[in-house]
């Protein structure tokens, strides 16, 4: 059977849809529900499976860990921690995959938390009633007079104790908290 | 570009795809532009339709949309750093923004969309785009207070040839990106 389909496609689309024709292959799926090492480079003759058009959004390690990309925000943790009792990233991250029950689920990252705003899920001051508000990342370091006096995710997610030290903790908006201040963890998926 | 795609299918999957393929609705679906709730998940024997390619770089929740990987494309009227609606507020102004198209994709630019932006060399204007990075400088600098400040007691972040630091009760175009 053969089908023709004429198609206007941006770059990306027109890469896939290259690798797809090169392998003749689209619809074998052959349904593992694994995701492989990301990303996948794909080679003539080479079929292209629904695992690997459902990891093109998930970034998956050798070891077996999964982050999803494009992510939003789905919940917060029901367990509050100062600075260093997540445990570091991964710890966070660990933190985030037992309660979303997802494990492409990870701390949110400021940059999710704004697209979770801007279409409309309730986690903005500006939308009433009580909403999320929990510690984030921003991979980023802010040093200012005054207390605190730096703001870098809690050093990572390992201080616990100092009350100079902030990270970034969502408040309805953009804020910071005292890494030894508990709180709950805002996950995304 | 046309494509032409070798398939060897079940007597029910021809059955799907000849079916498609009479009513058109396969094409039909192609440049729609529609994204359906992301993110899809593939199962053996899916069809691979035109939709899912298109919401590739799209996510589509809560009814709305909003593109990955974007890079700055238009900018709004000037503002002041309070913007009615907040965040889903400066996304539904930019989603107006002609320059970009009228996408209803389009929202406030980042930093990192930004930083691509400008590594792509495309020229950027001058106007306020979003963090989600609360720092405890004086005043505090978190996209003025969630874009809720028109009163100088927070900062906000401006693209001018790179980030800086303005207080809330400046006016700014907001950059958008798609």
């Amino acid at each position: 059977m053969k089908i023709v389909i004429d198609l206007e496609l941006s770059p990306r689309q027109k890469k896939i849809i290259r690798a797809a024709v090169v392998t003749g292959a689209v619809i074998g799926a052959l349904g593992l529900g694994l995701a492989v090492a990301a990303p996948h480079q794909w080679m003539a003759n080479q079929p292209l499976t629904a695992a690997d058009l459902n990891s093109l959004d998930i970034v998956s390690t050798d070891a077996g860990k999964q982050y999803s990309l494009g992510a939003t925000y789905k919940a917060v943790t029901s367990g509050s921690y100062n600075g260093s009792q997540v445990n570091g990233y991964p710890g966070a991250k660990s933190v985030c995959e037992t309660q979303v029950g997802s494990p492409s689920a990870h701390m949110c990252t400021g940059e999710e938390l704004i697209r979770s705003a801007e279409i409309g899920l309730p986690i903005s001051a500006t939308d009433g009633g009580t909403v999320p508000s929990g510690w984030y990342s921003s991979g980023s370091r802010a040093t200012v007079e005054g207390t605190p006096t730096n703001s870098f995710d809690c050093k990572g997610w390992t201080d616990g104790v100092t009350h100079t030290l902030a990270g970034s903790y969502w408040n309805g908006f953009p804020n910071y908290g005292f890494c030894d201040v508990p709180g709950p963890v805002m996950c995304c998926d | 570009m046309k494509i032409v795609i070798d398939l060897e299918l079940s007597p029910r999957q021809k059955k799907i795809i000849r079916a498609a393929v009479v009513t058109g609705a396969v094409i039909g679906a192609m440049g729609i532009g529609l994204a359906v709730a992301a993110p899809h998940q593939w199962k053996a024997s899916d069809p691979l339709a035109a939709a899912d390619l298109n919401s590739l770089d799209v996510v589509s929740k809560n009814g709305k949309q909003i593109s990955l990987g974007g890079t700055y494309c238009g900018k709004t009227g000037s503002t002041k750093g309070q913007i009615s609606g907040a965040y889903s507020g400066a996304k539904s102004q930019c989603e107006g923004v002609l320059a970009c198209g009228s996408s209803t994709t389009a929202h406030t630019c980042d930093a990192g969309e930004l930083v691509r932006t400008a590594q792509l060399g495309i020229a950027i204007d001058q106007g306020w785009f979003s963090t989600g990075t609360g720092a405890s400088t004086a005043p505090p600098l978190n996209d003025c207070n969630g874009w809720t400040d028109m009163t100088g007691s927070y900062d906000g972040l401006q693209w001018a040839s790179g980030p800086g630091v303005y207080g809330c009760s400046l006016s700014a175009p907001i950059l958008c990106c798609d």
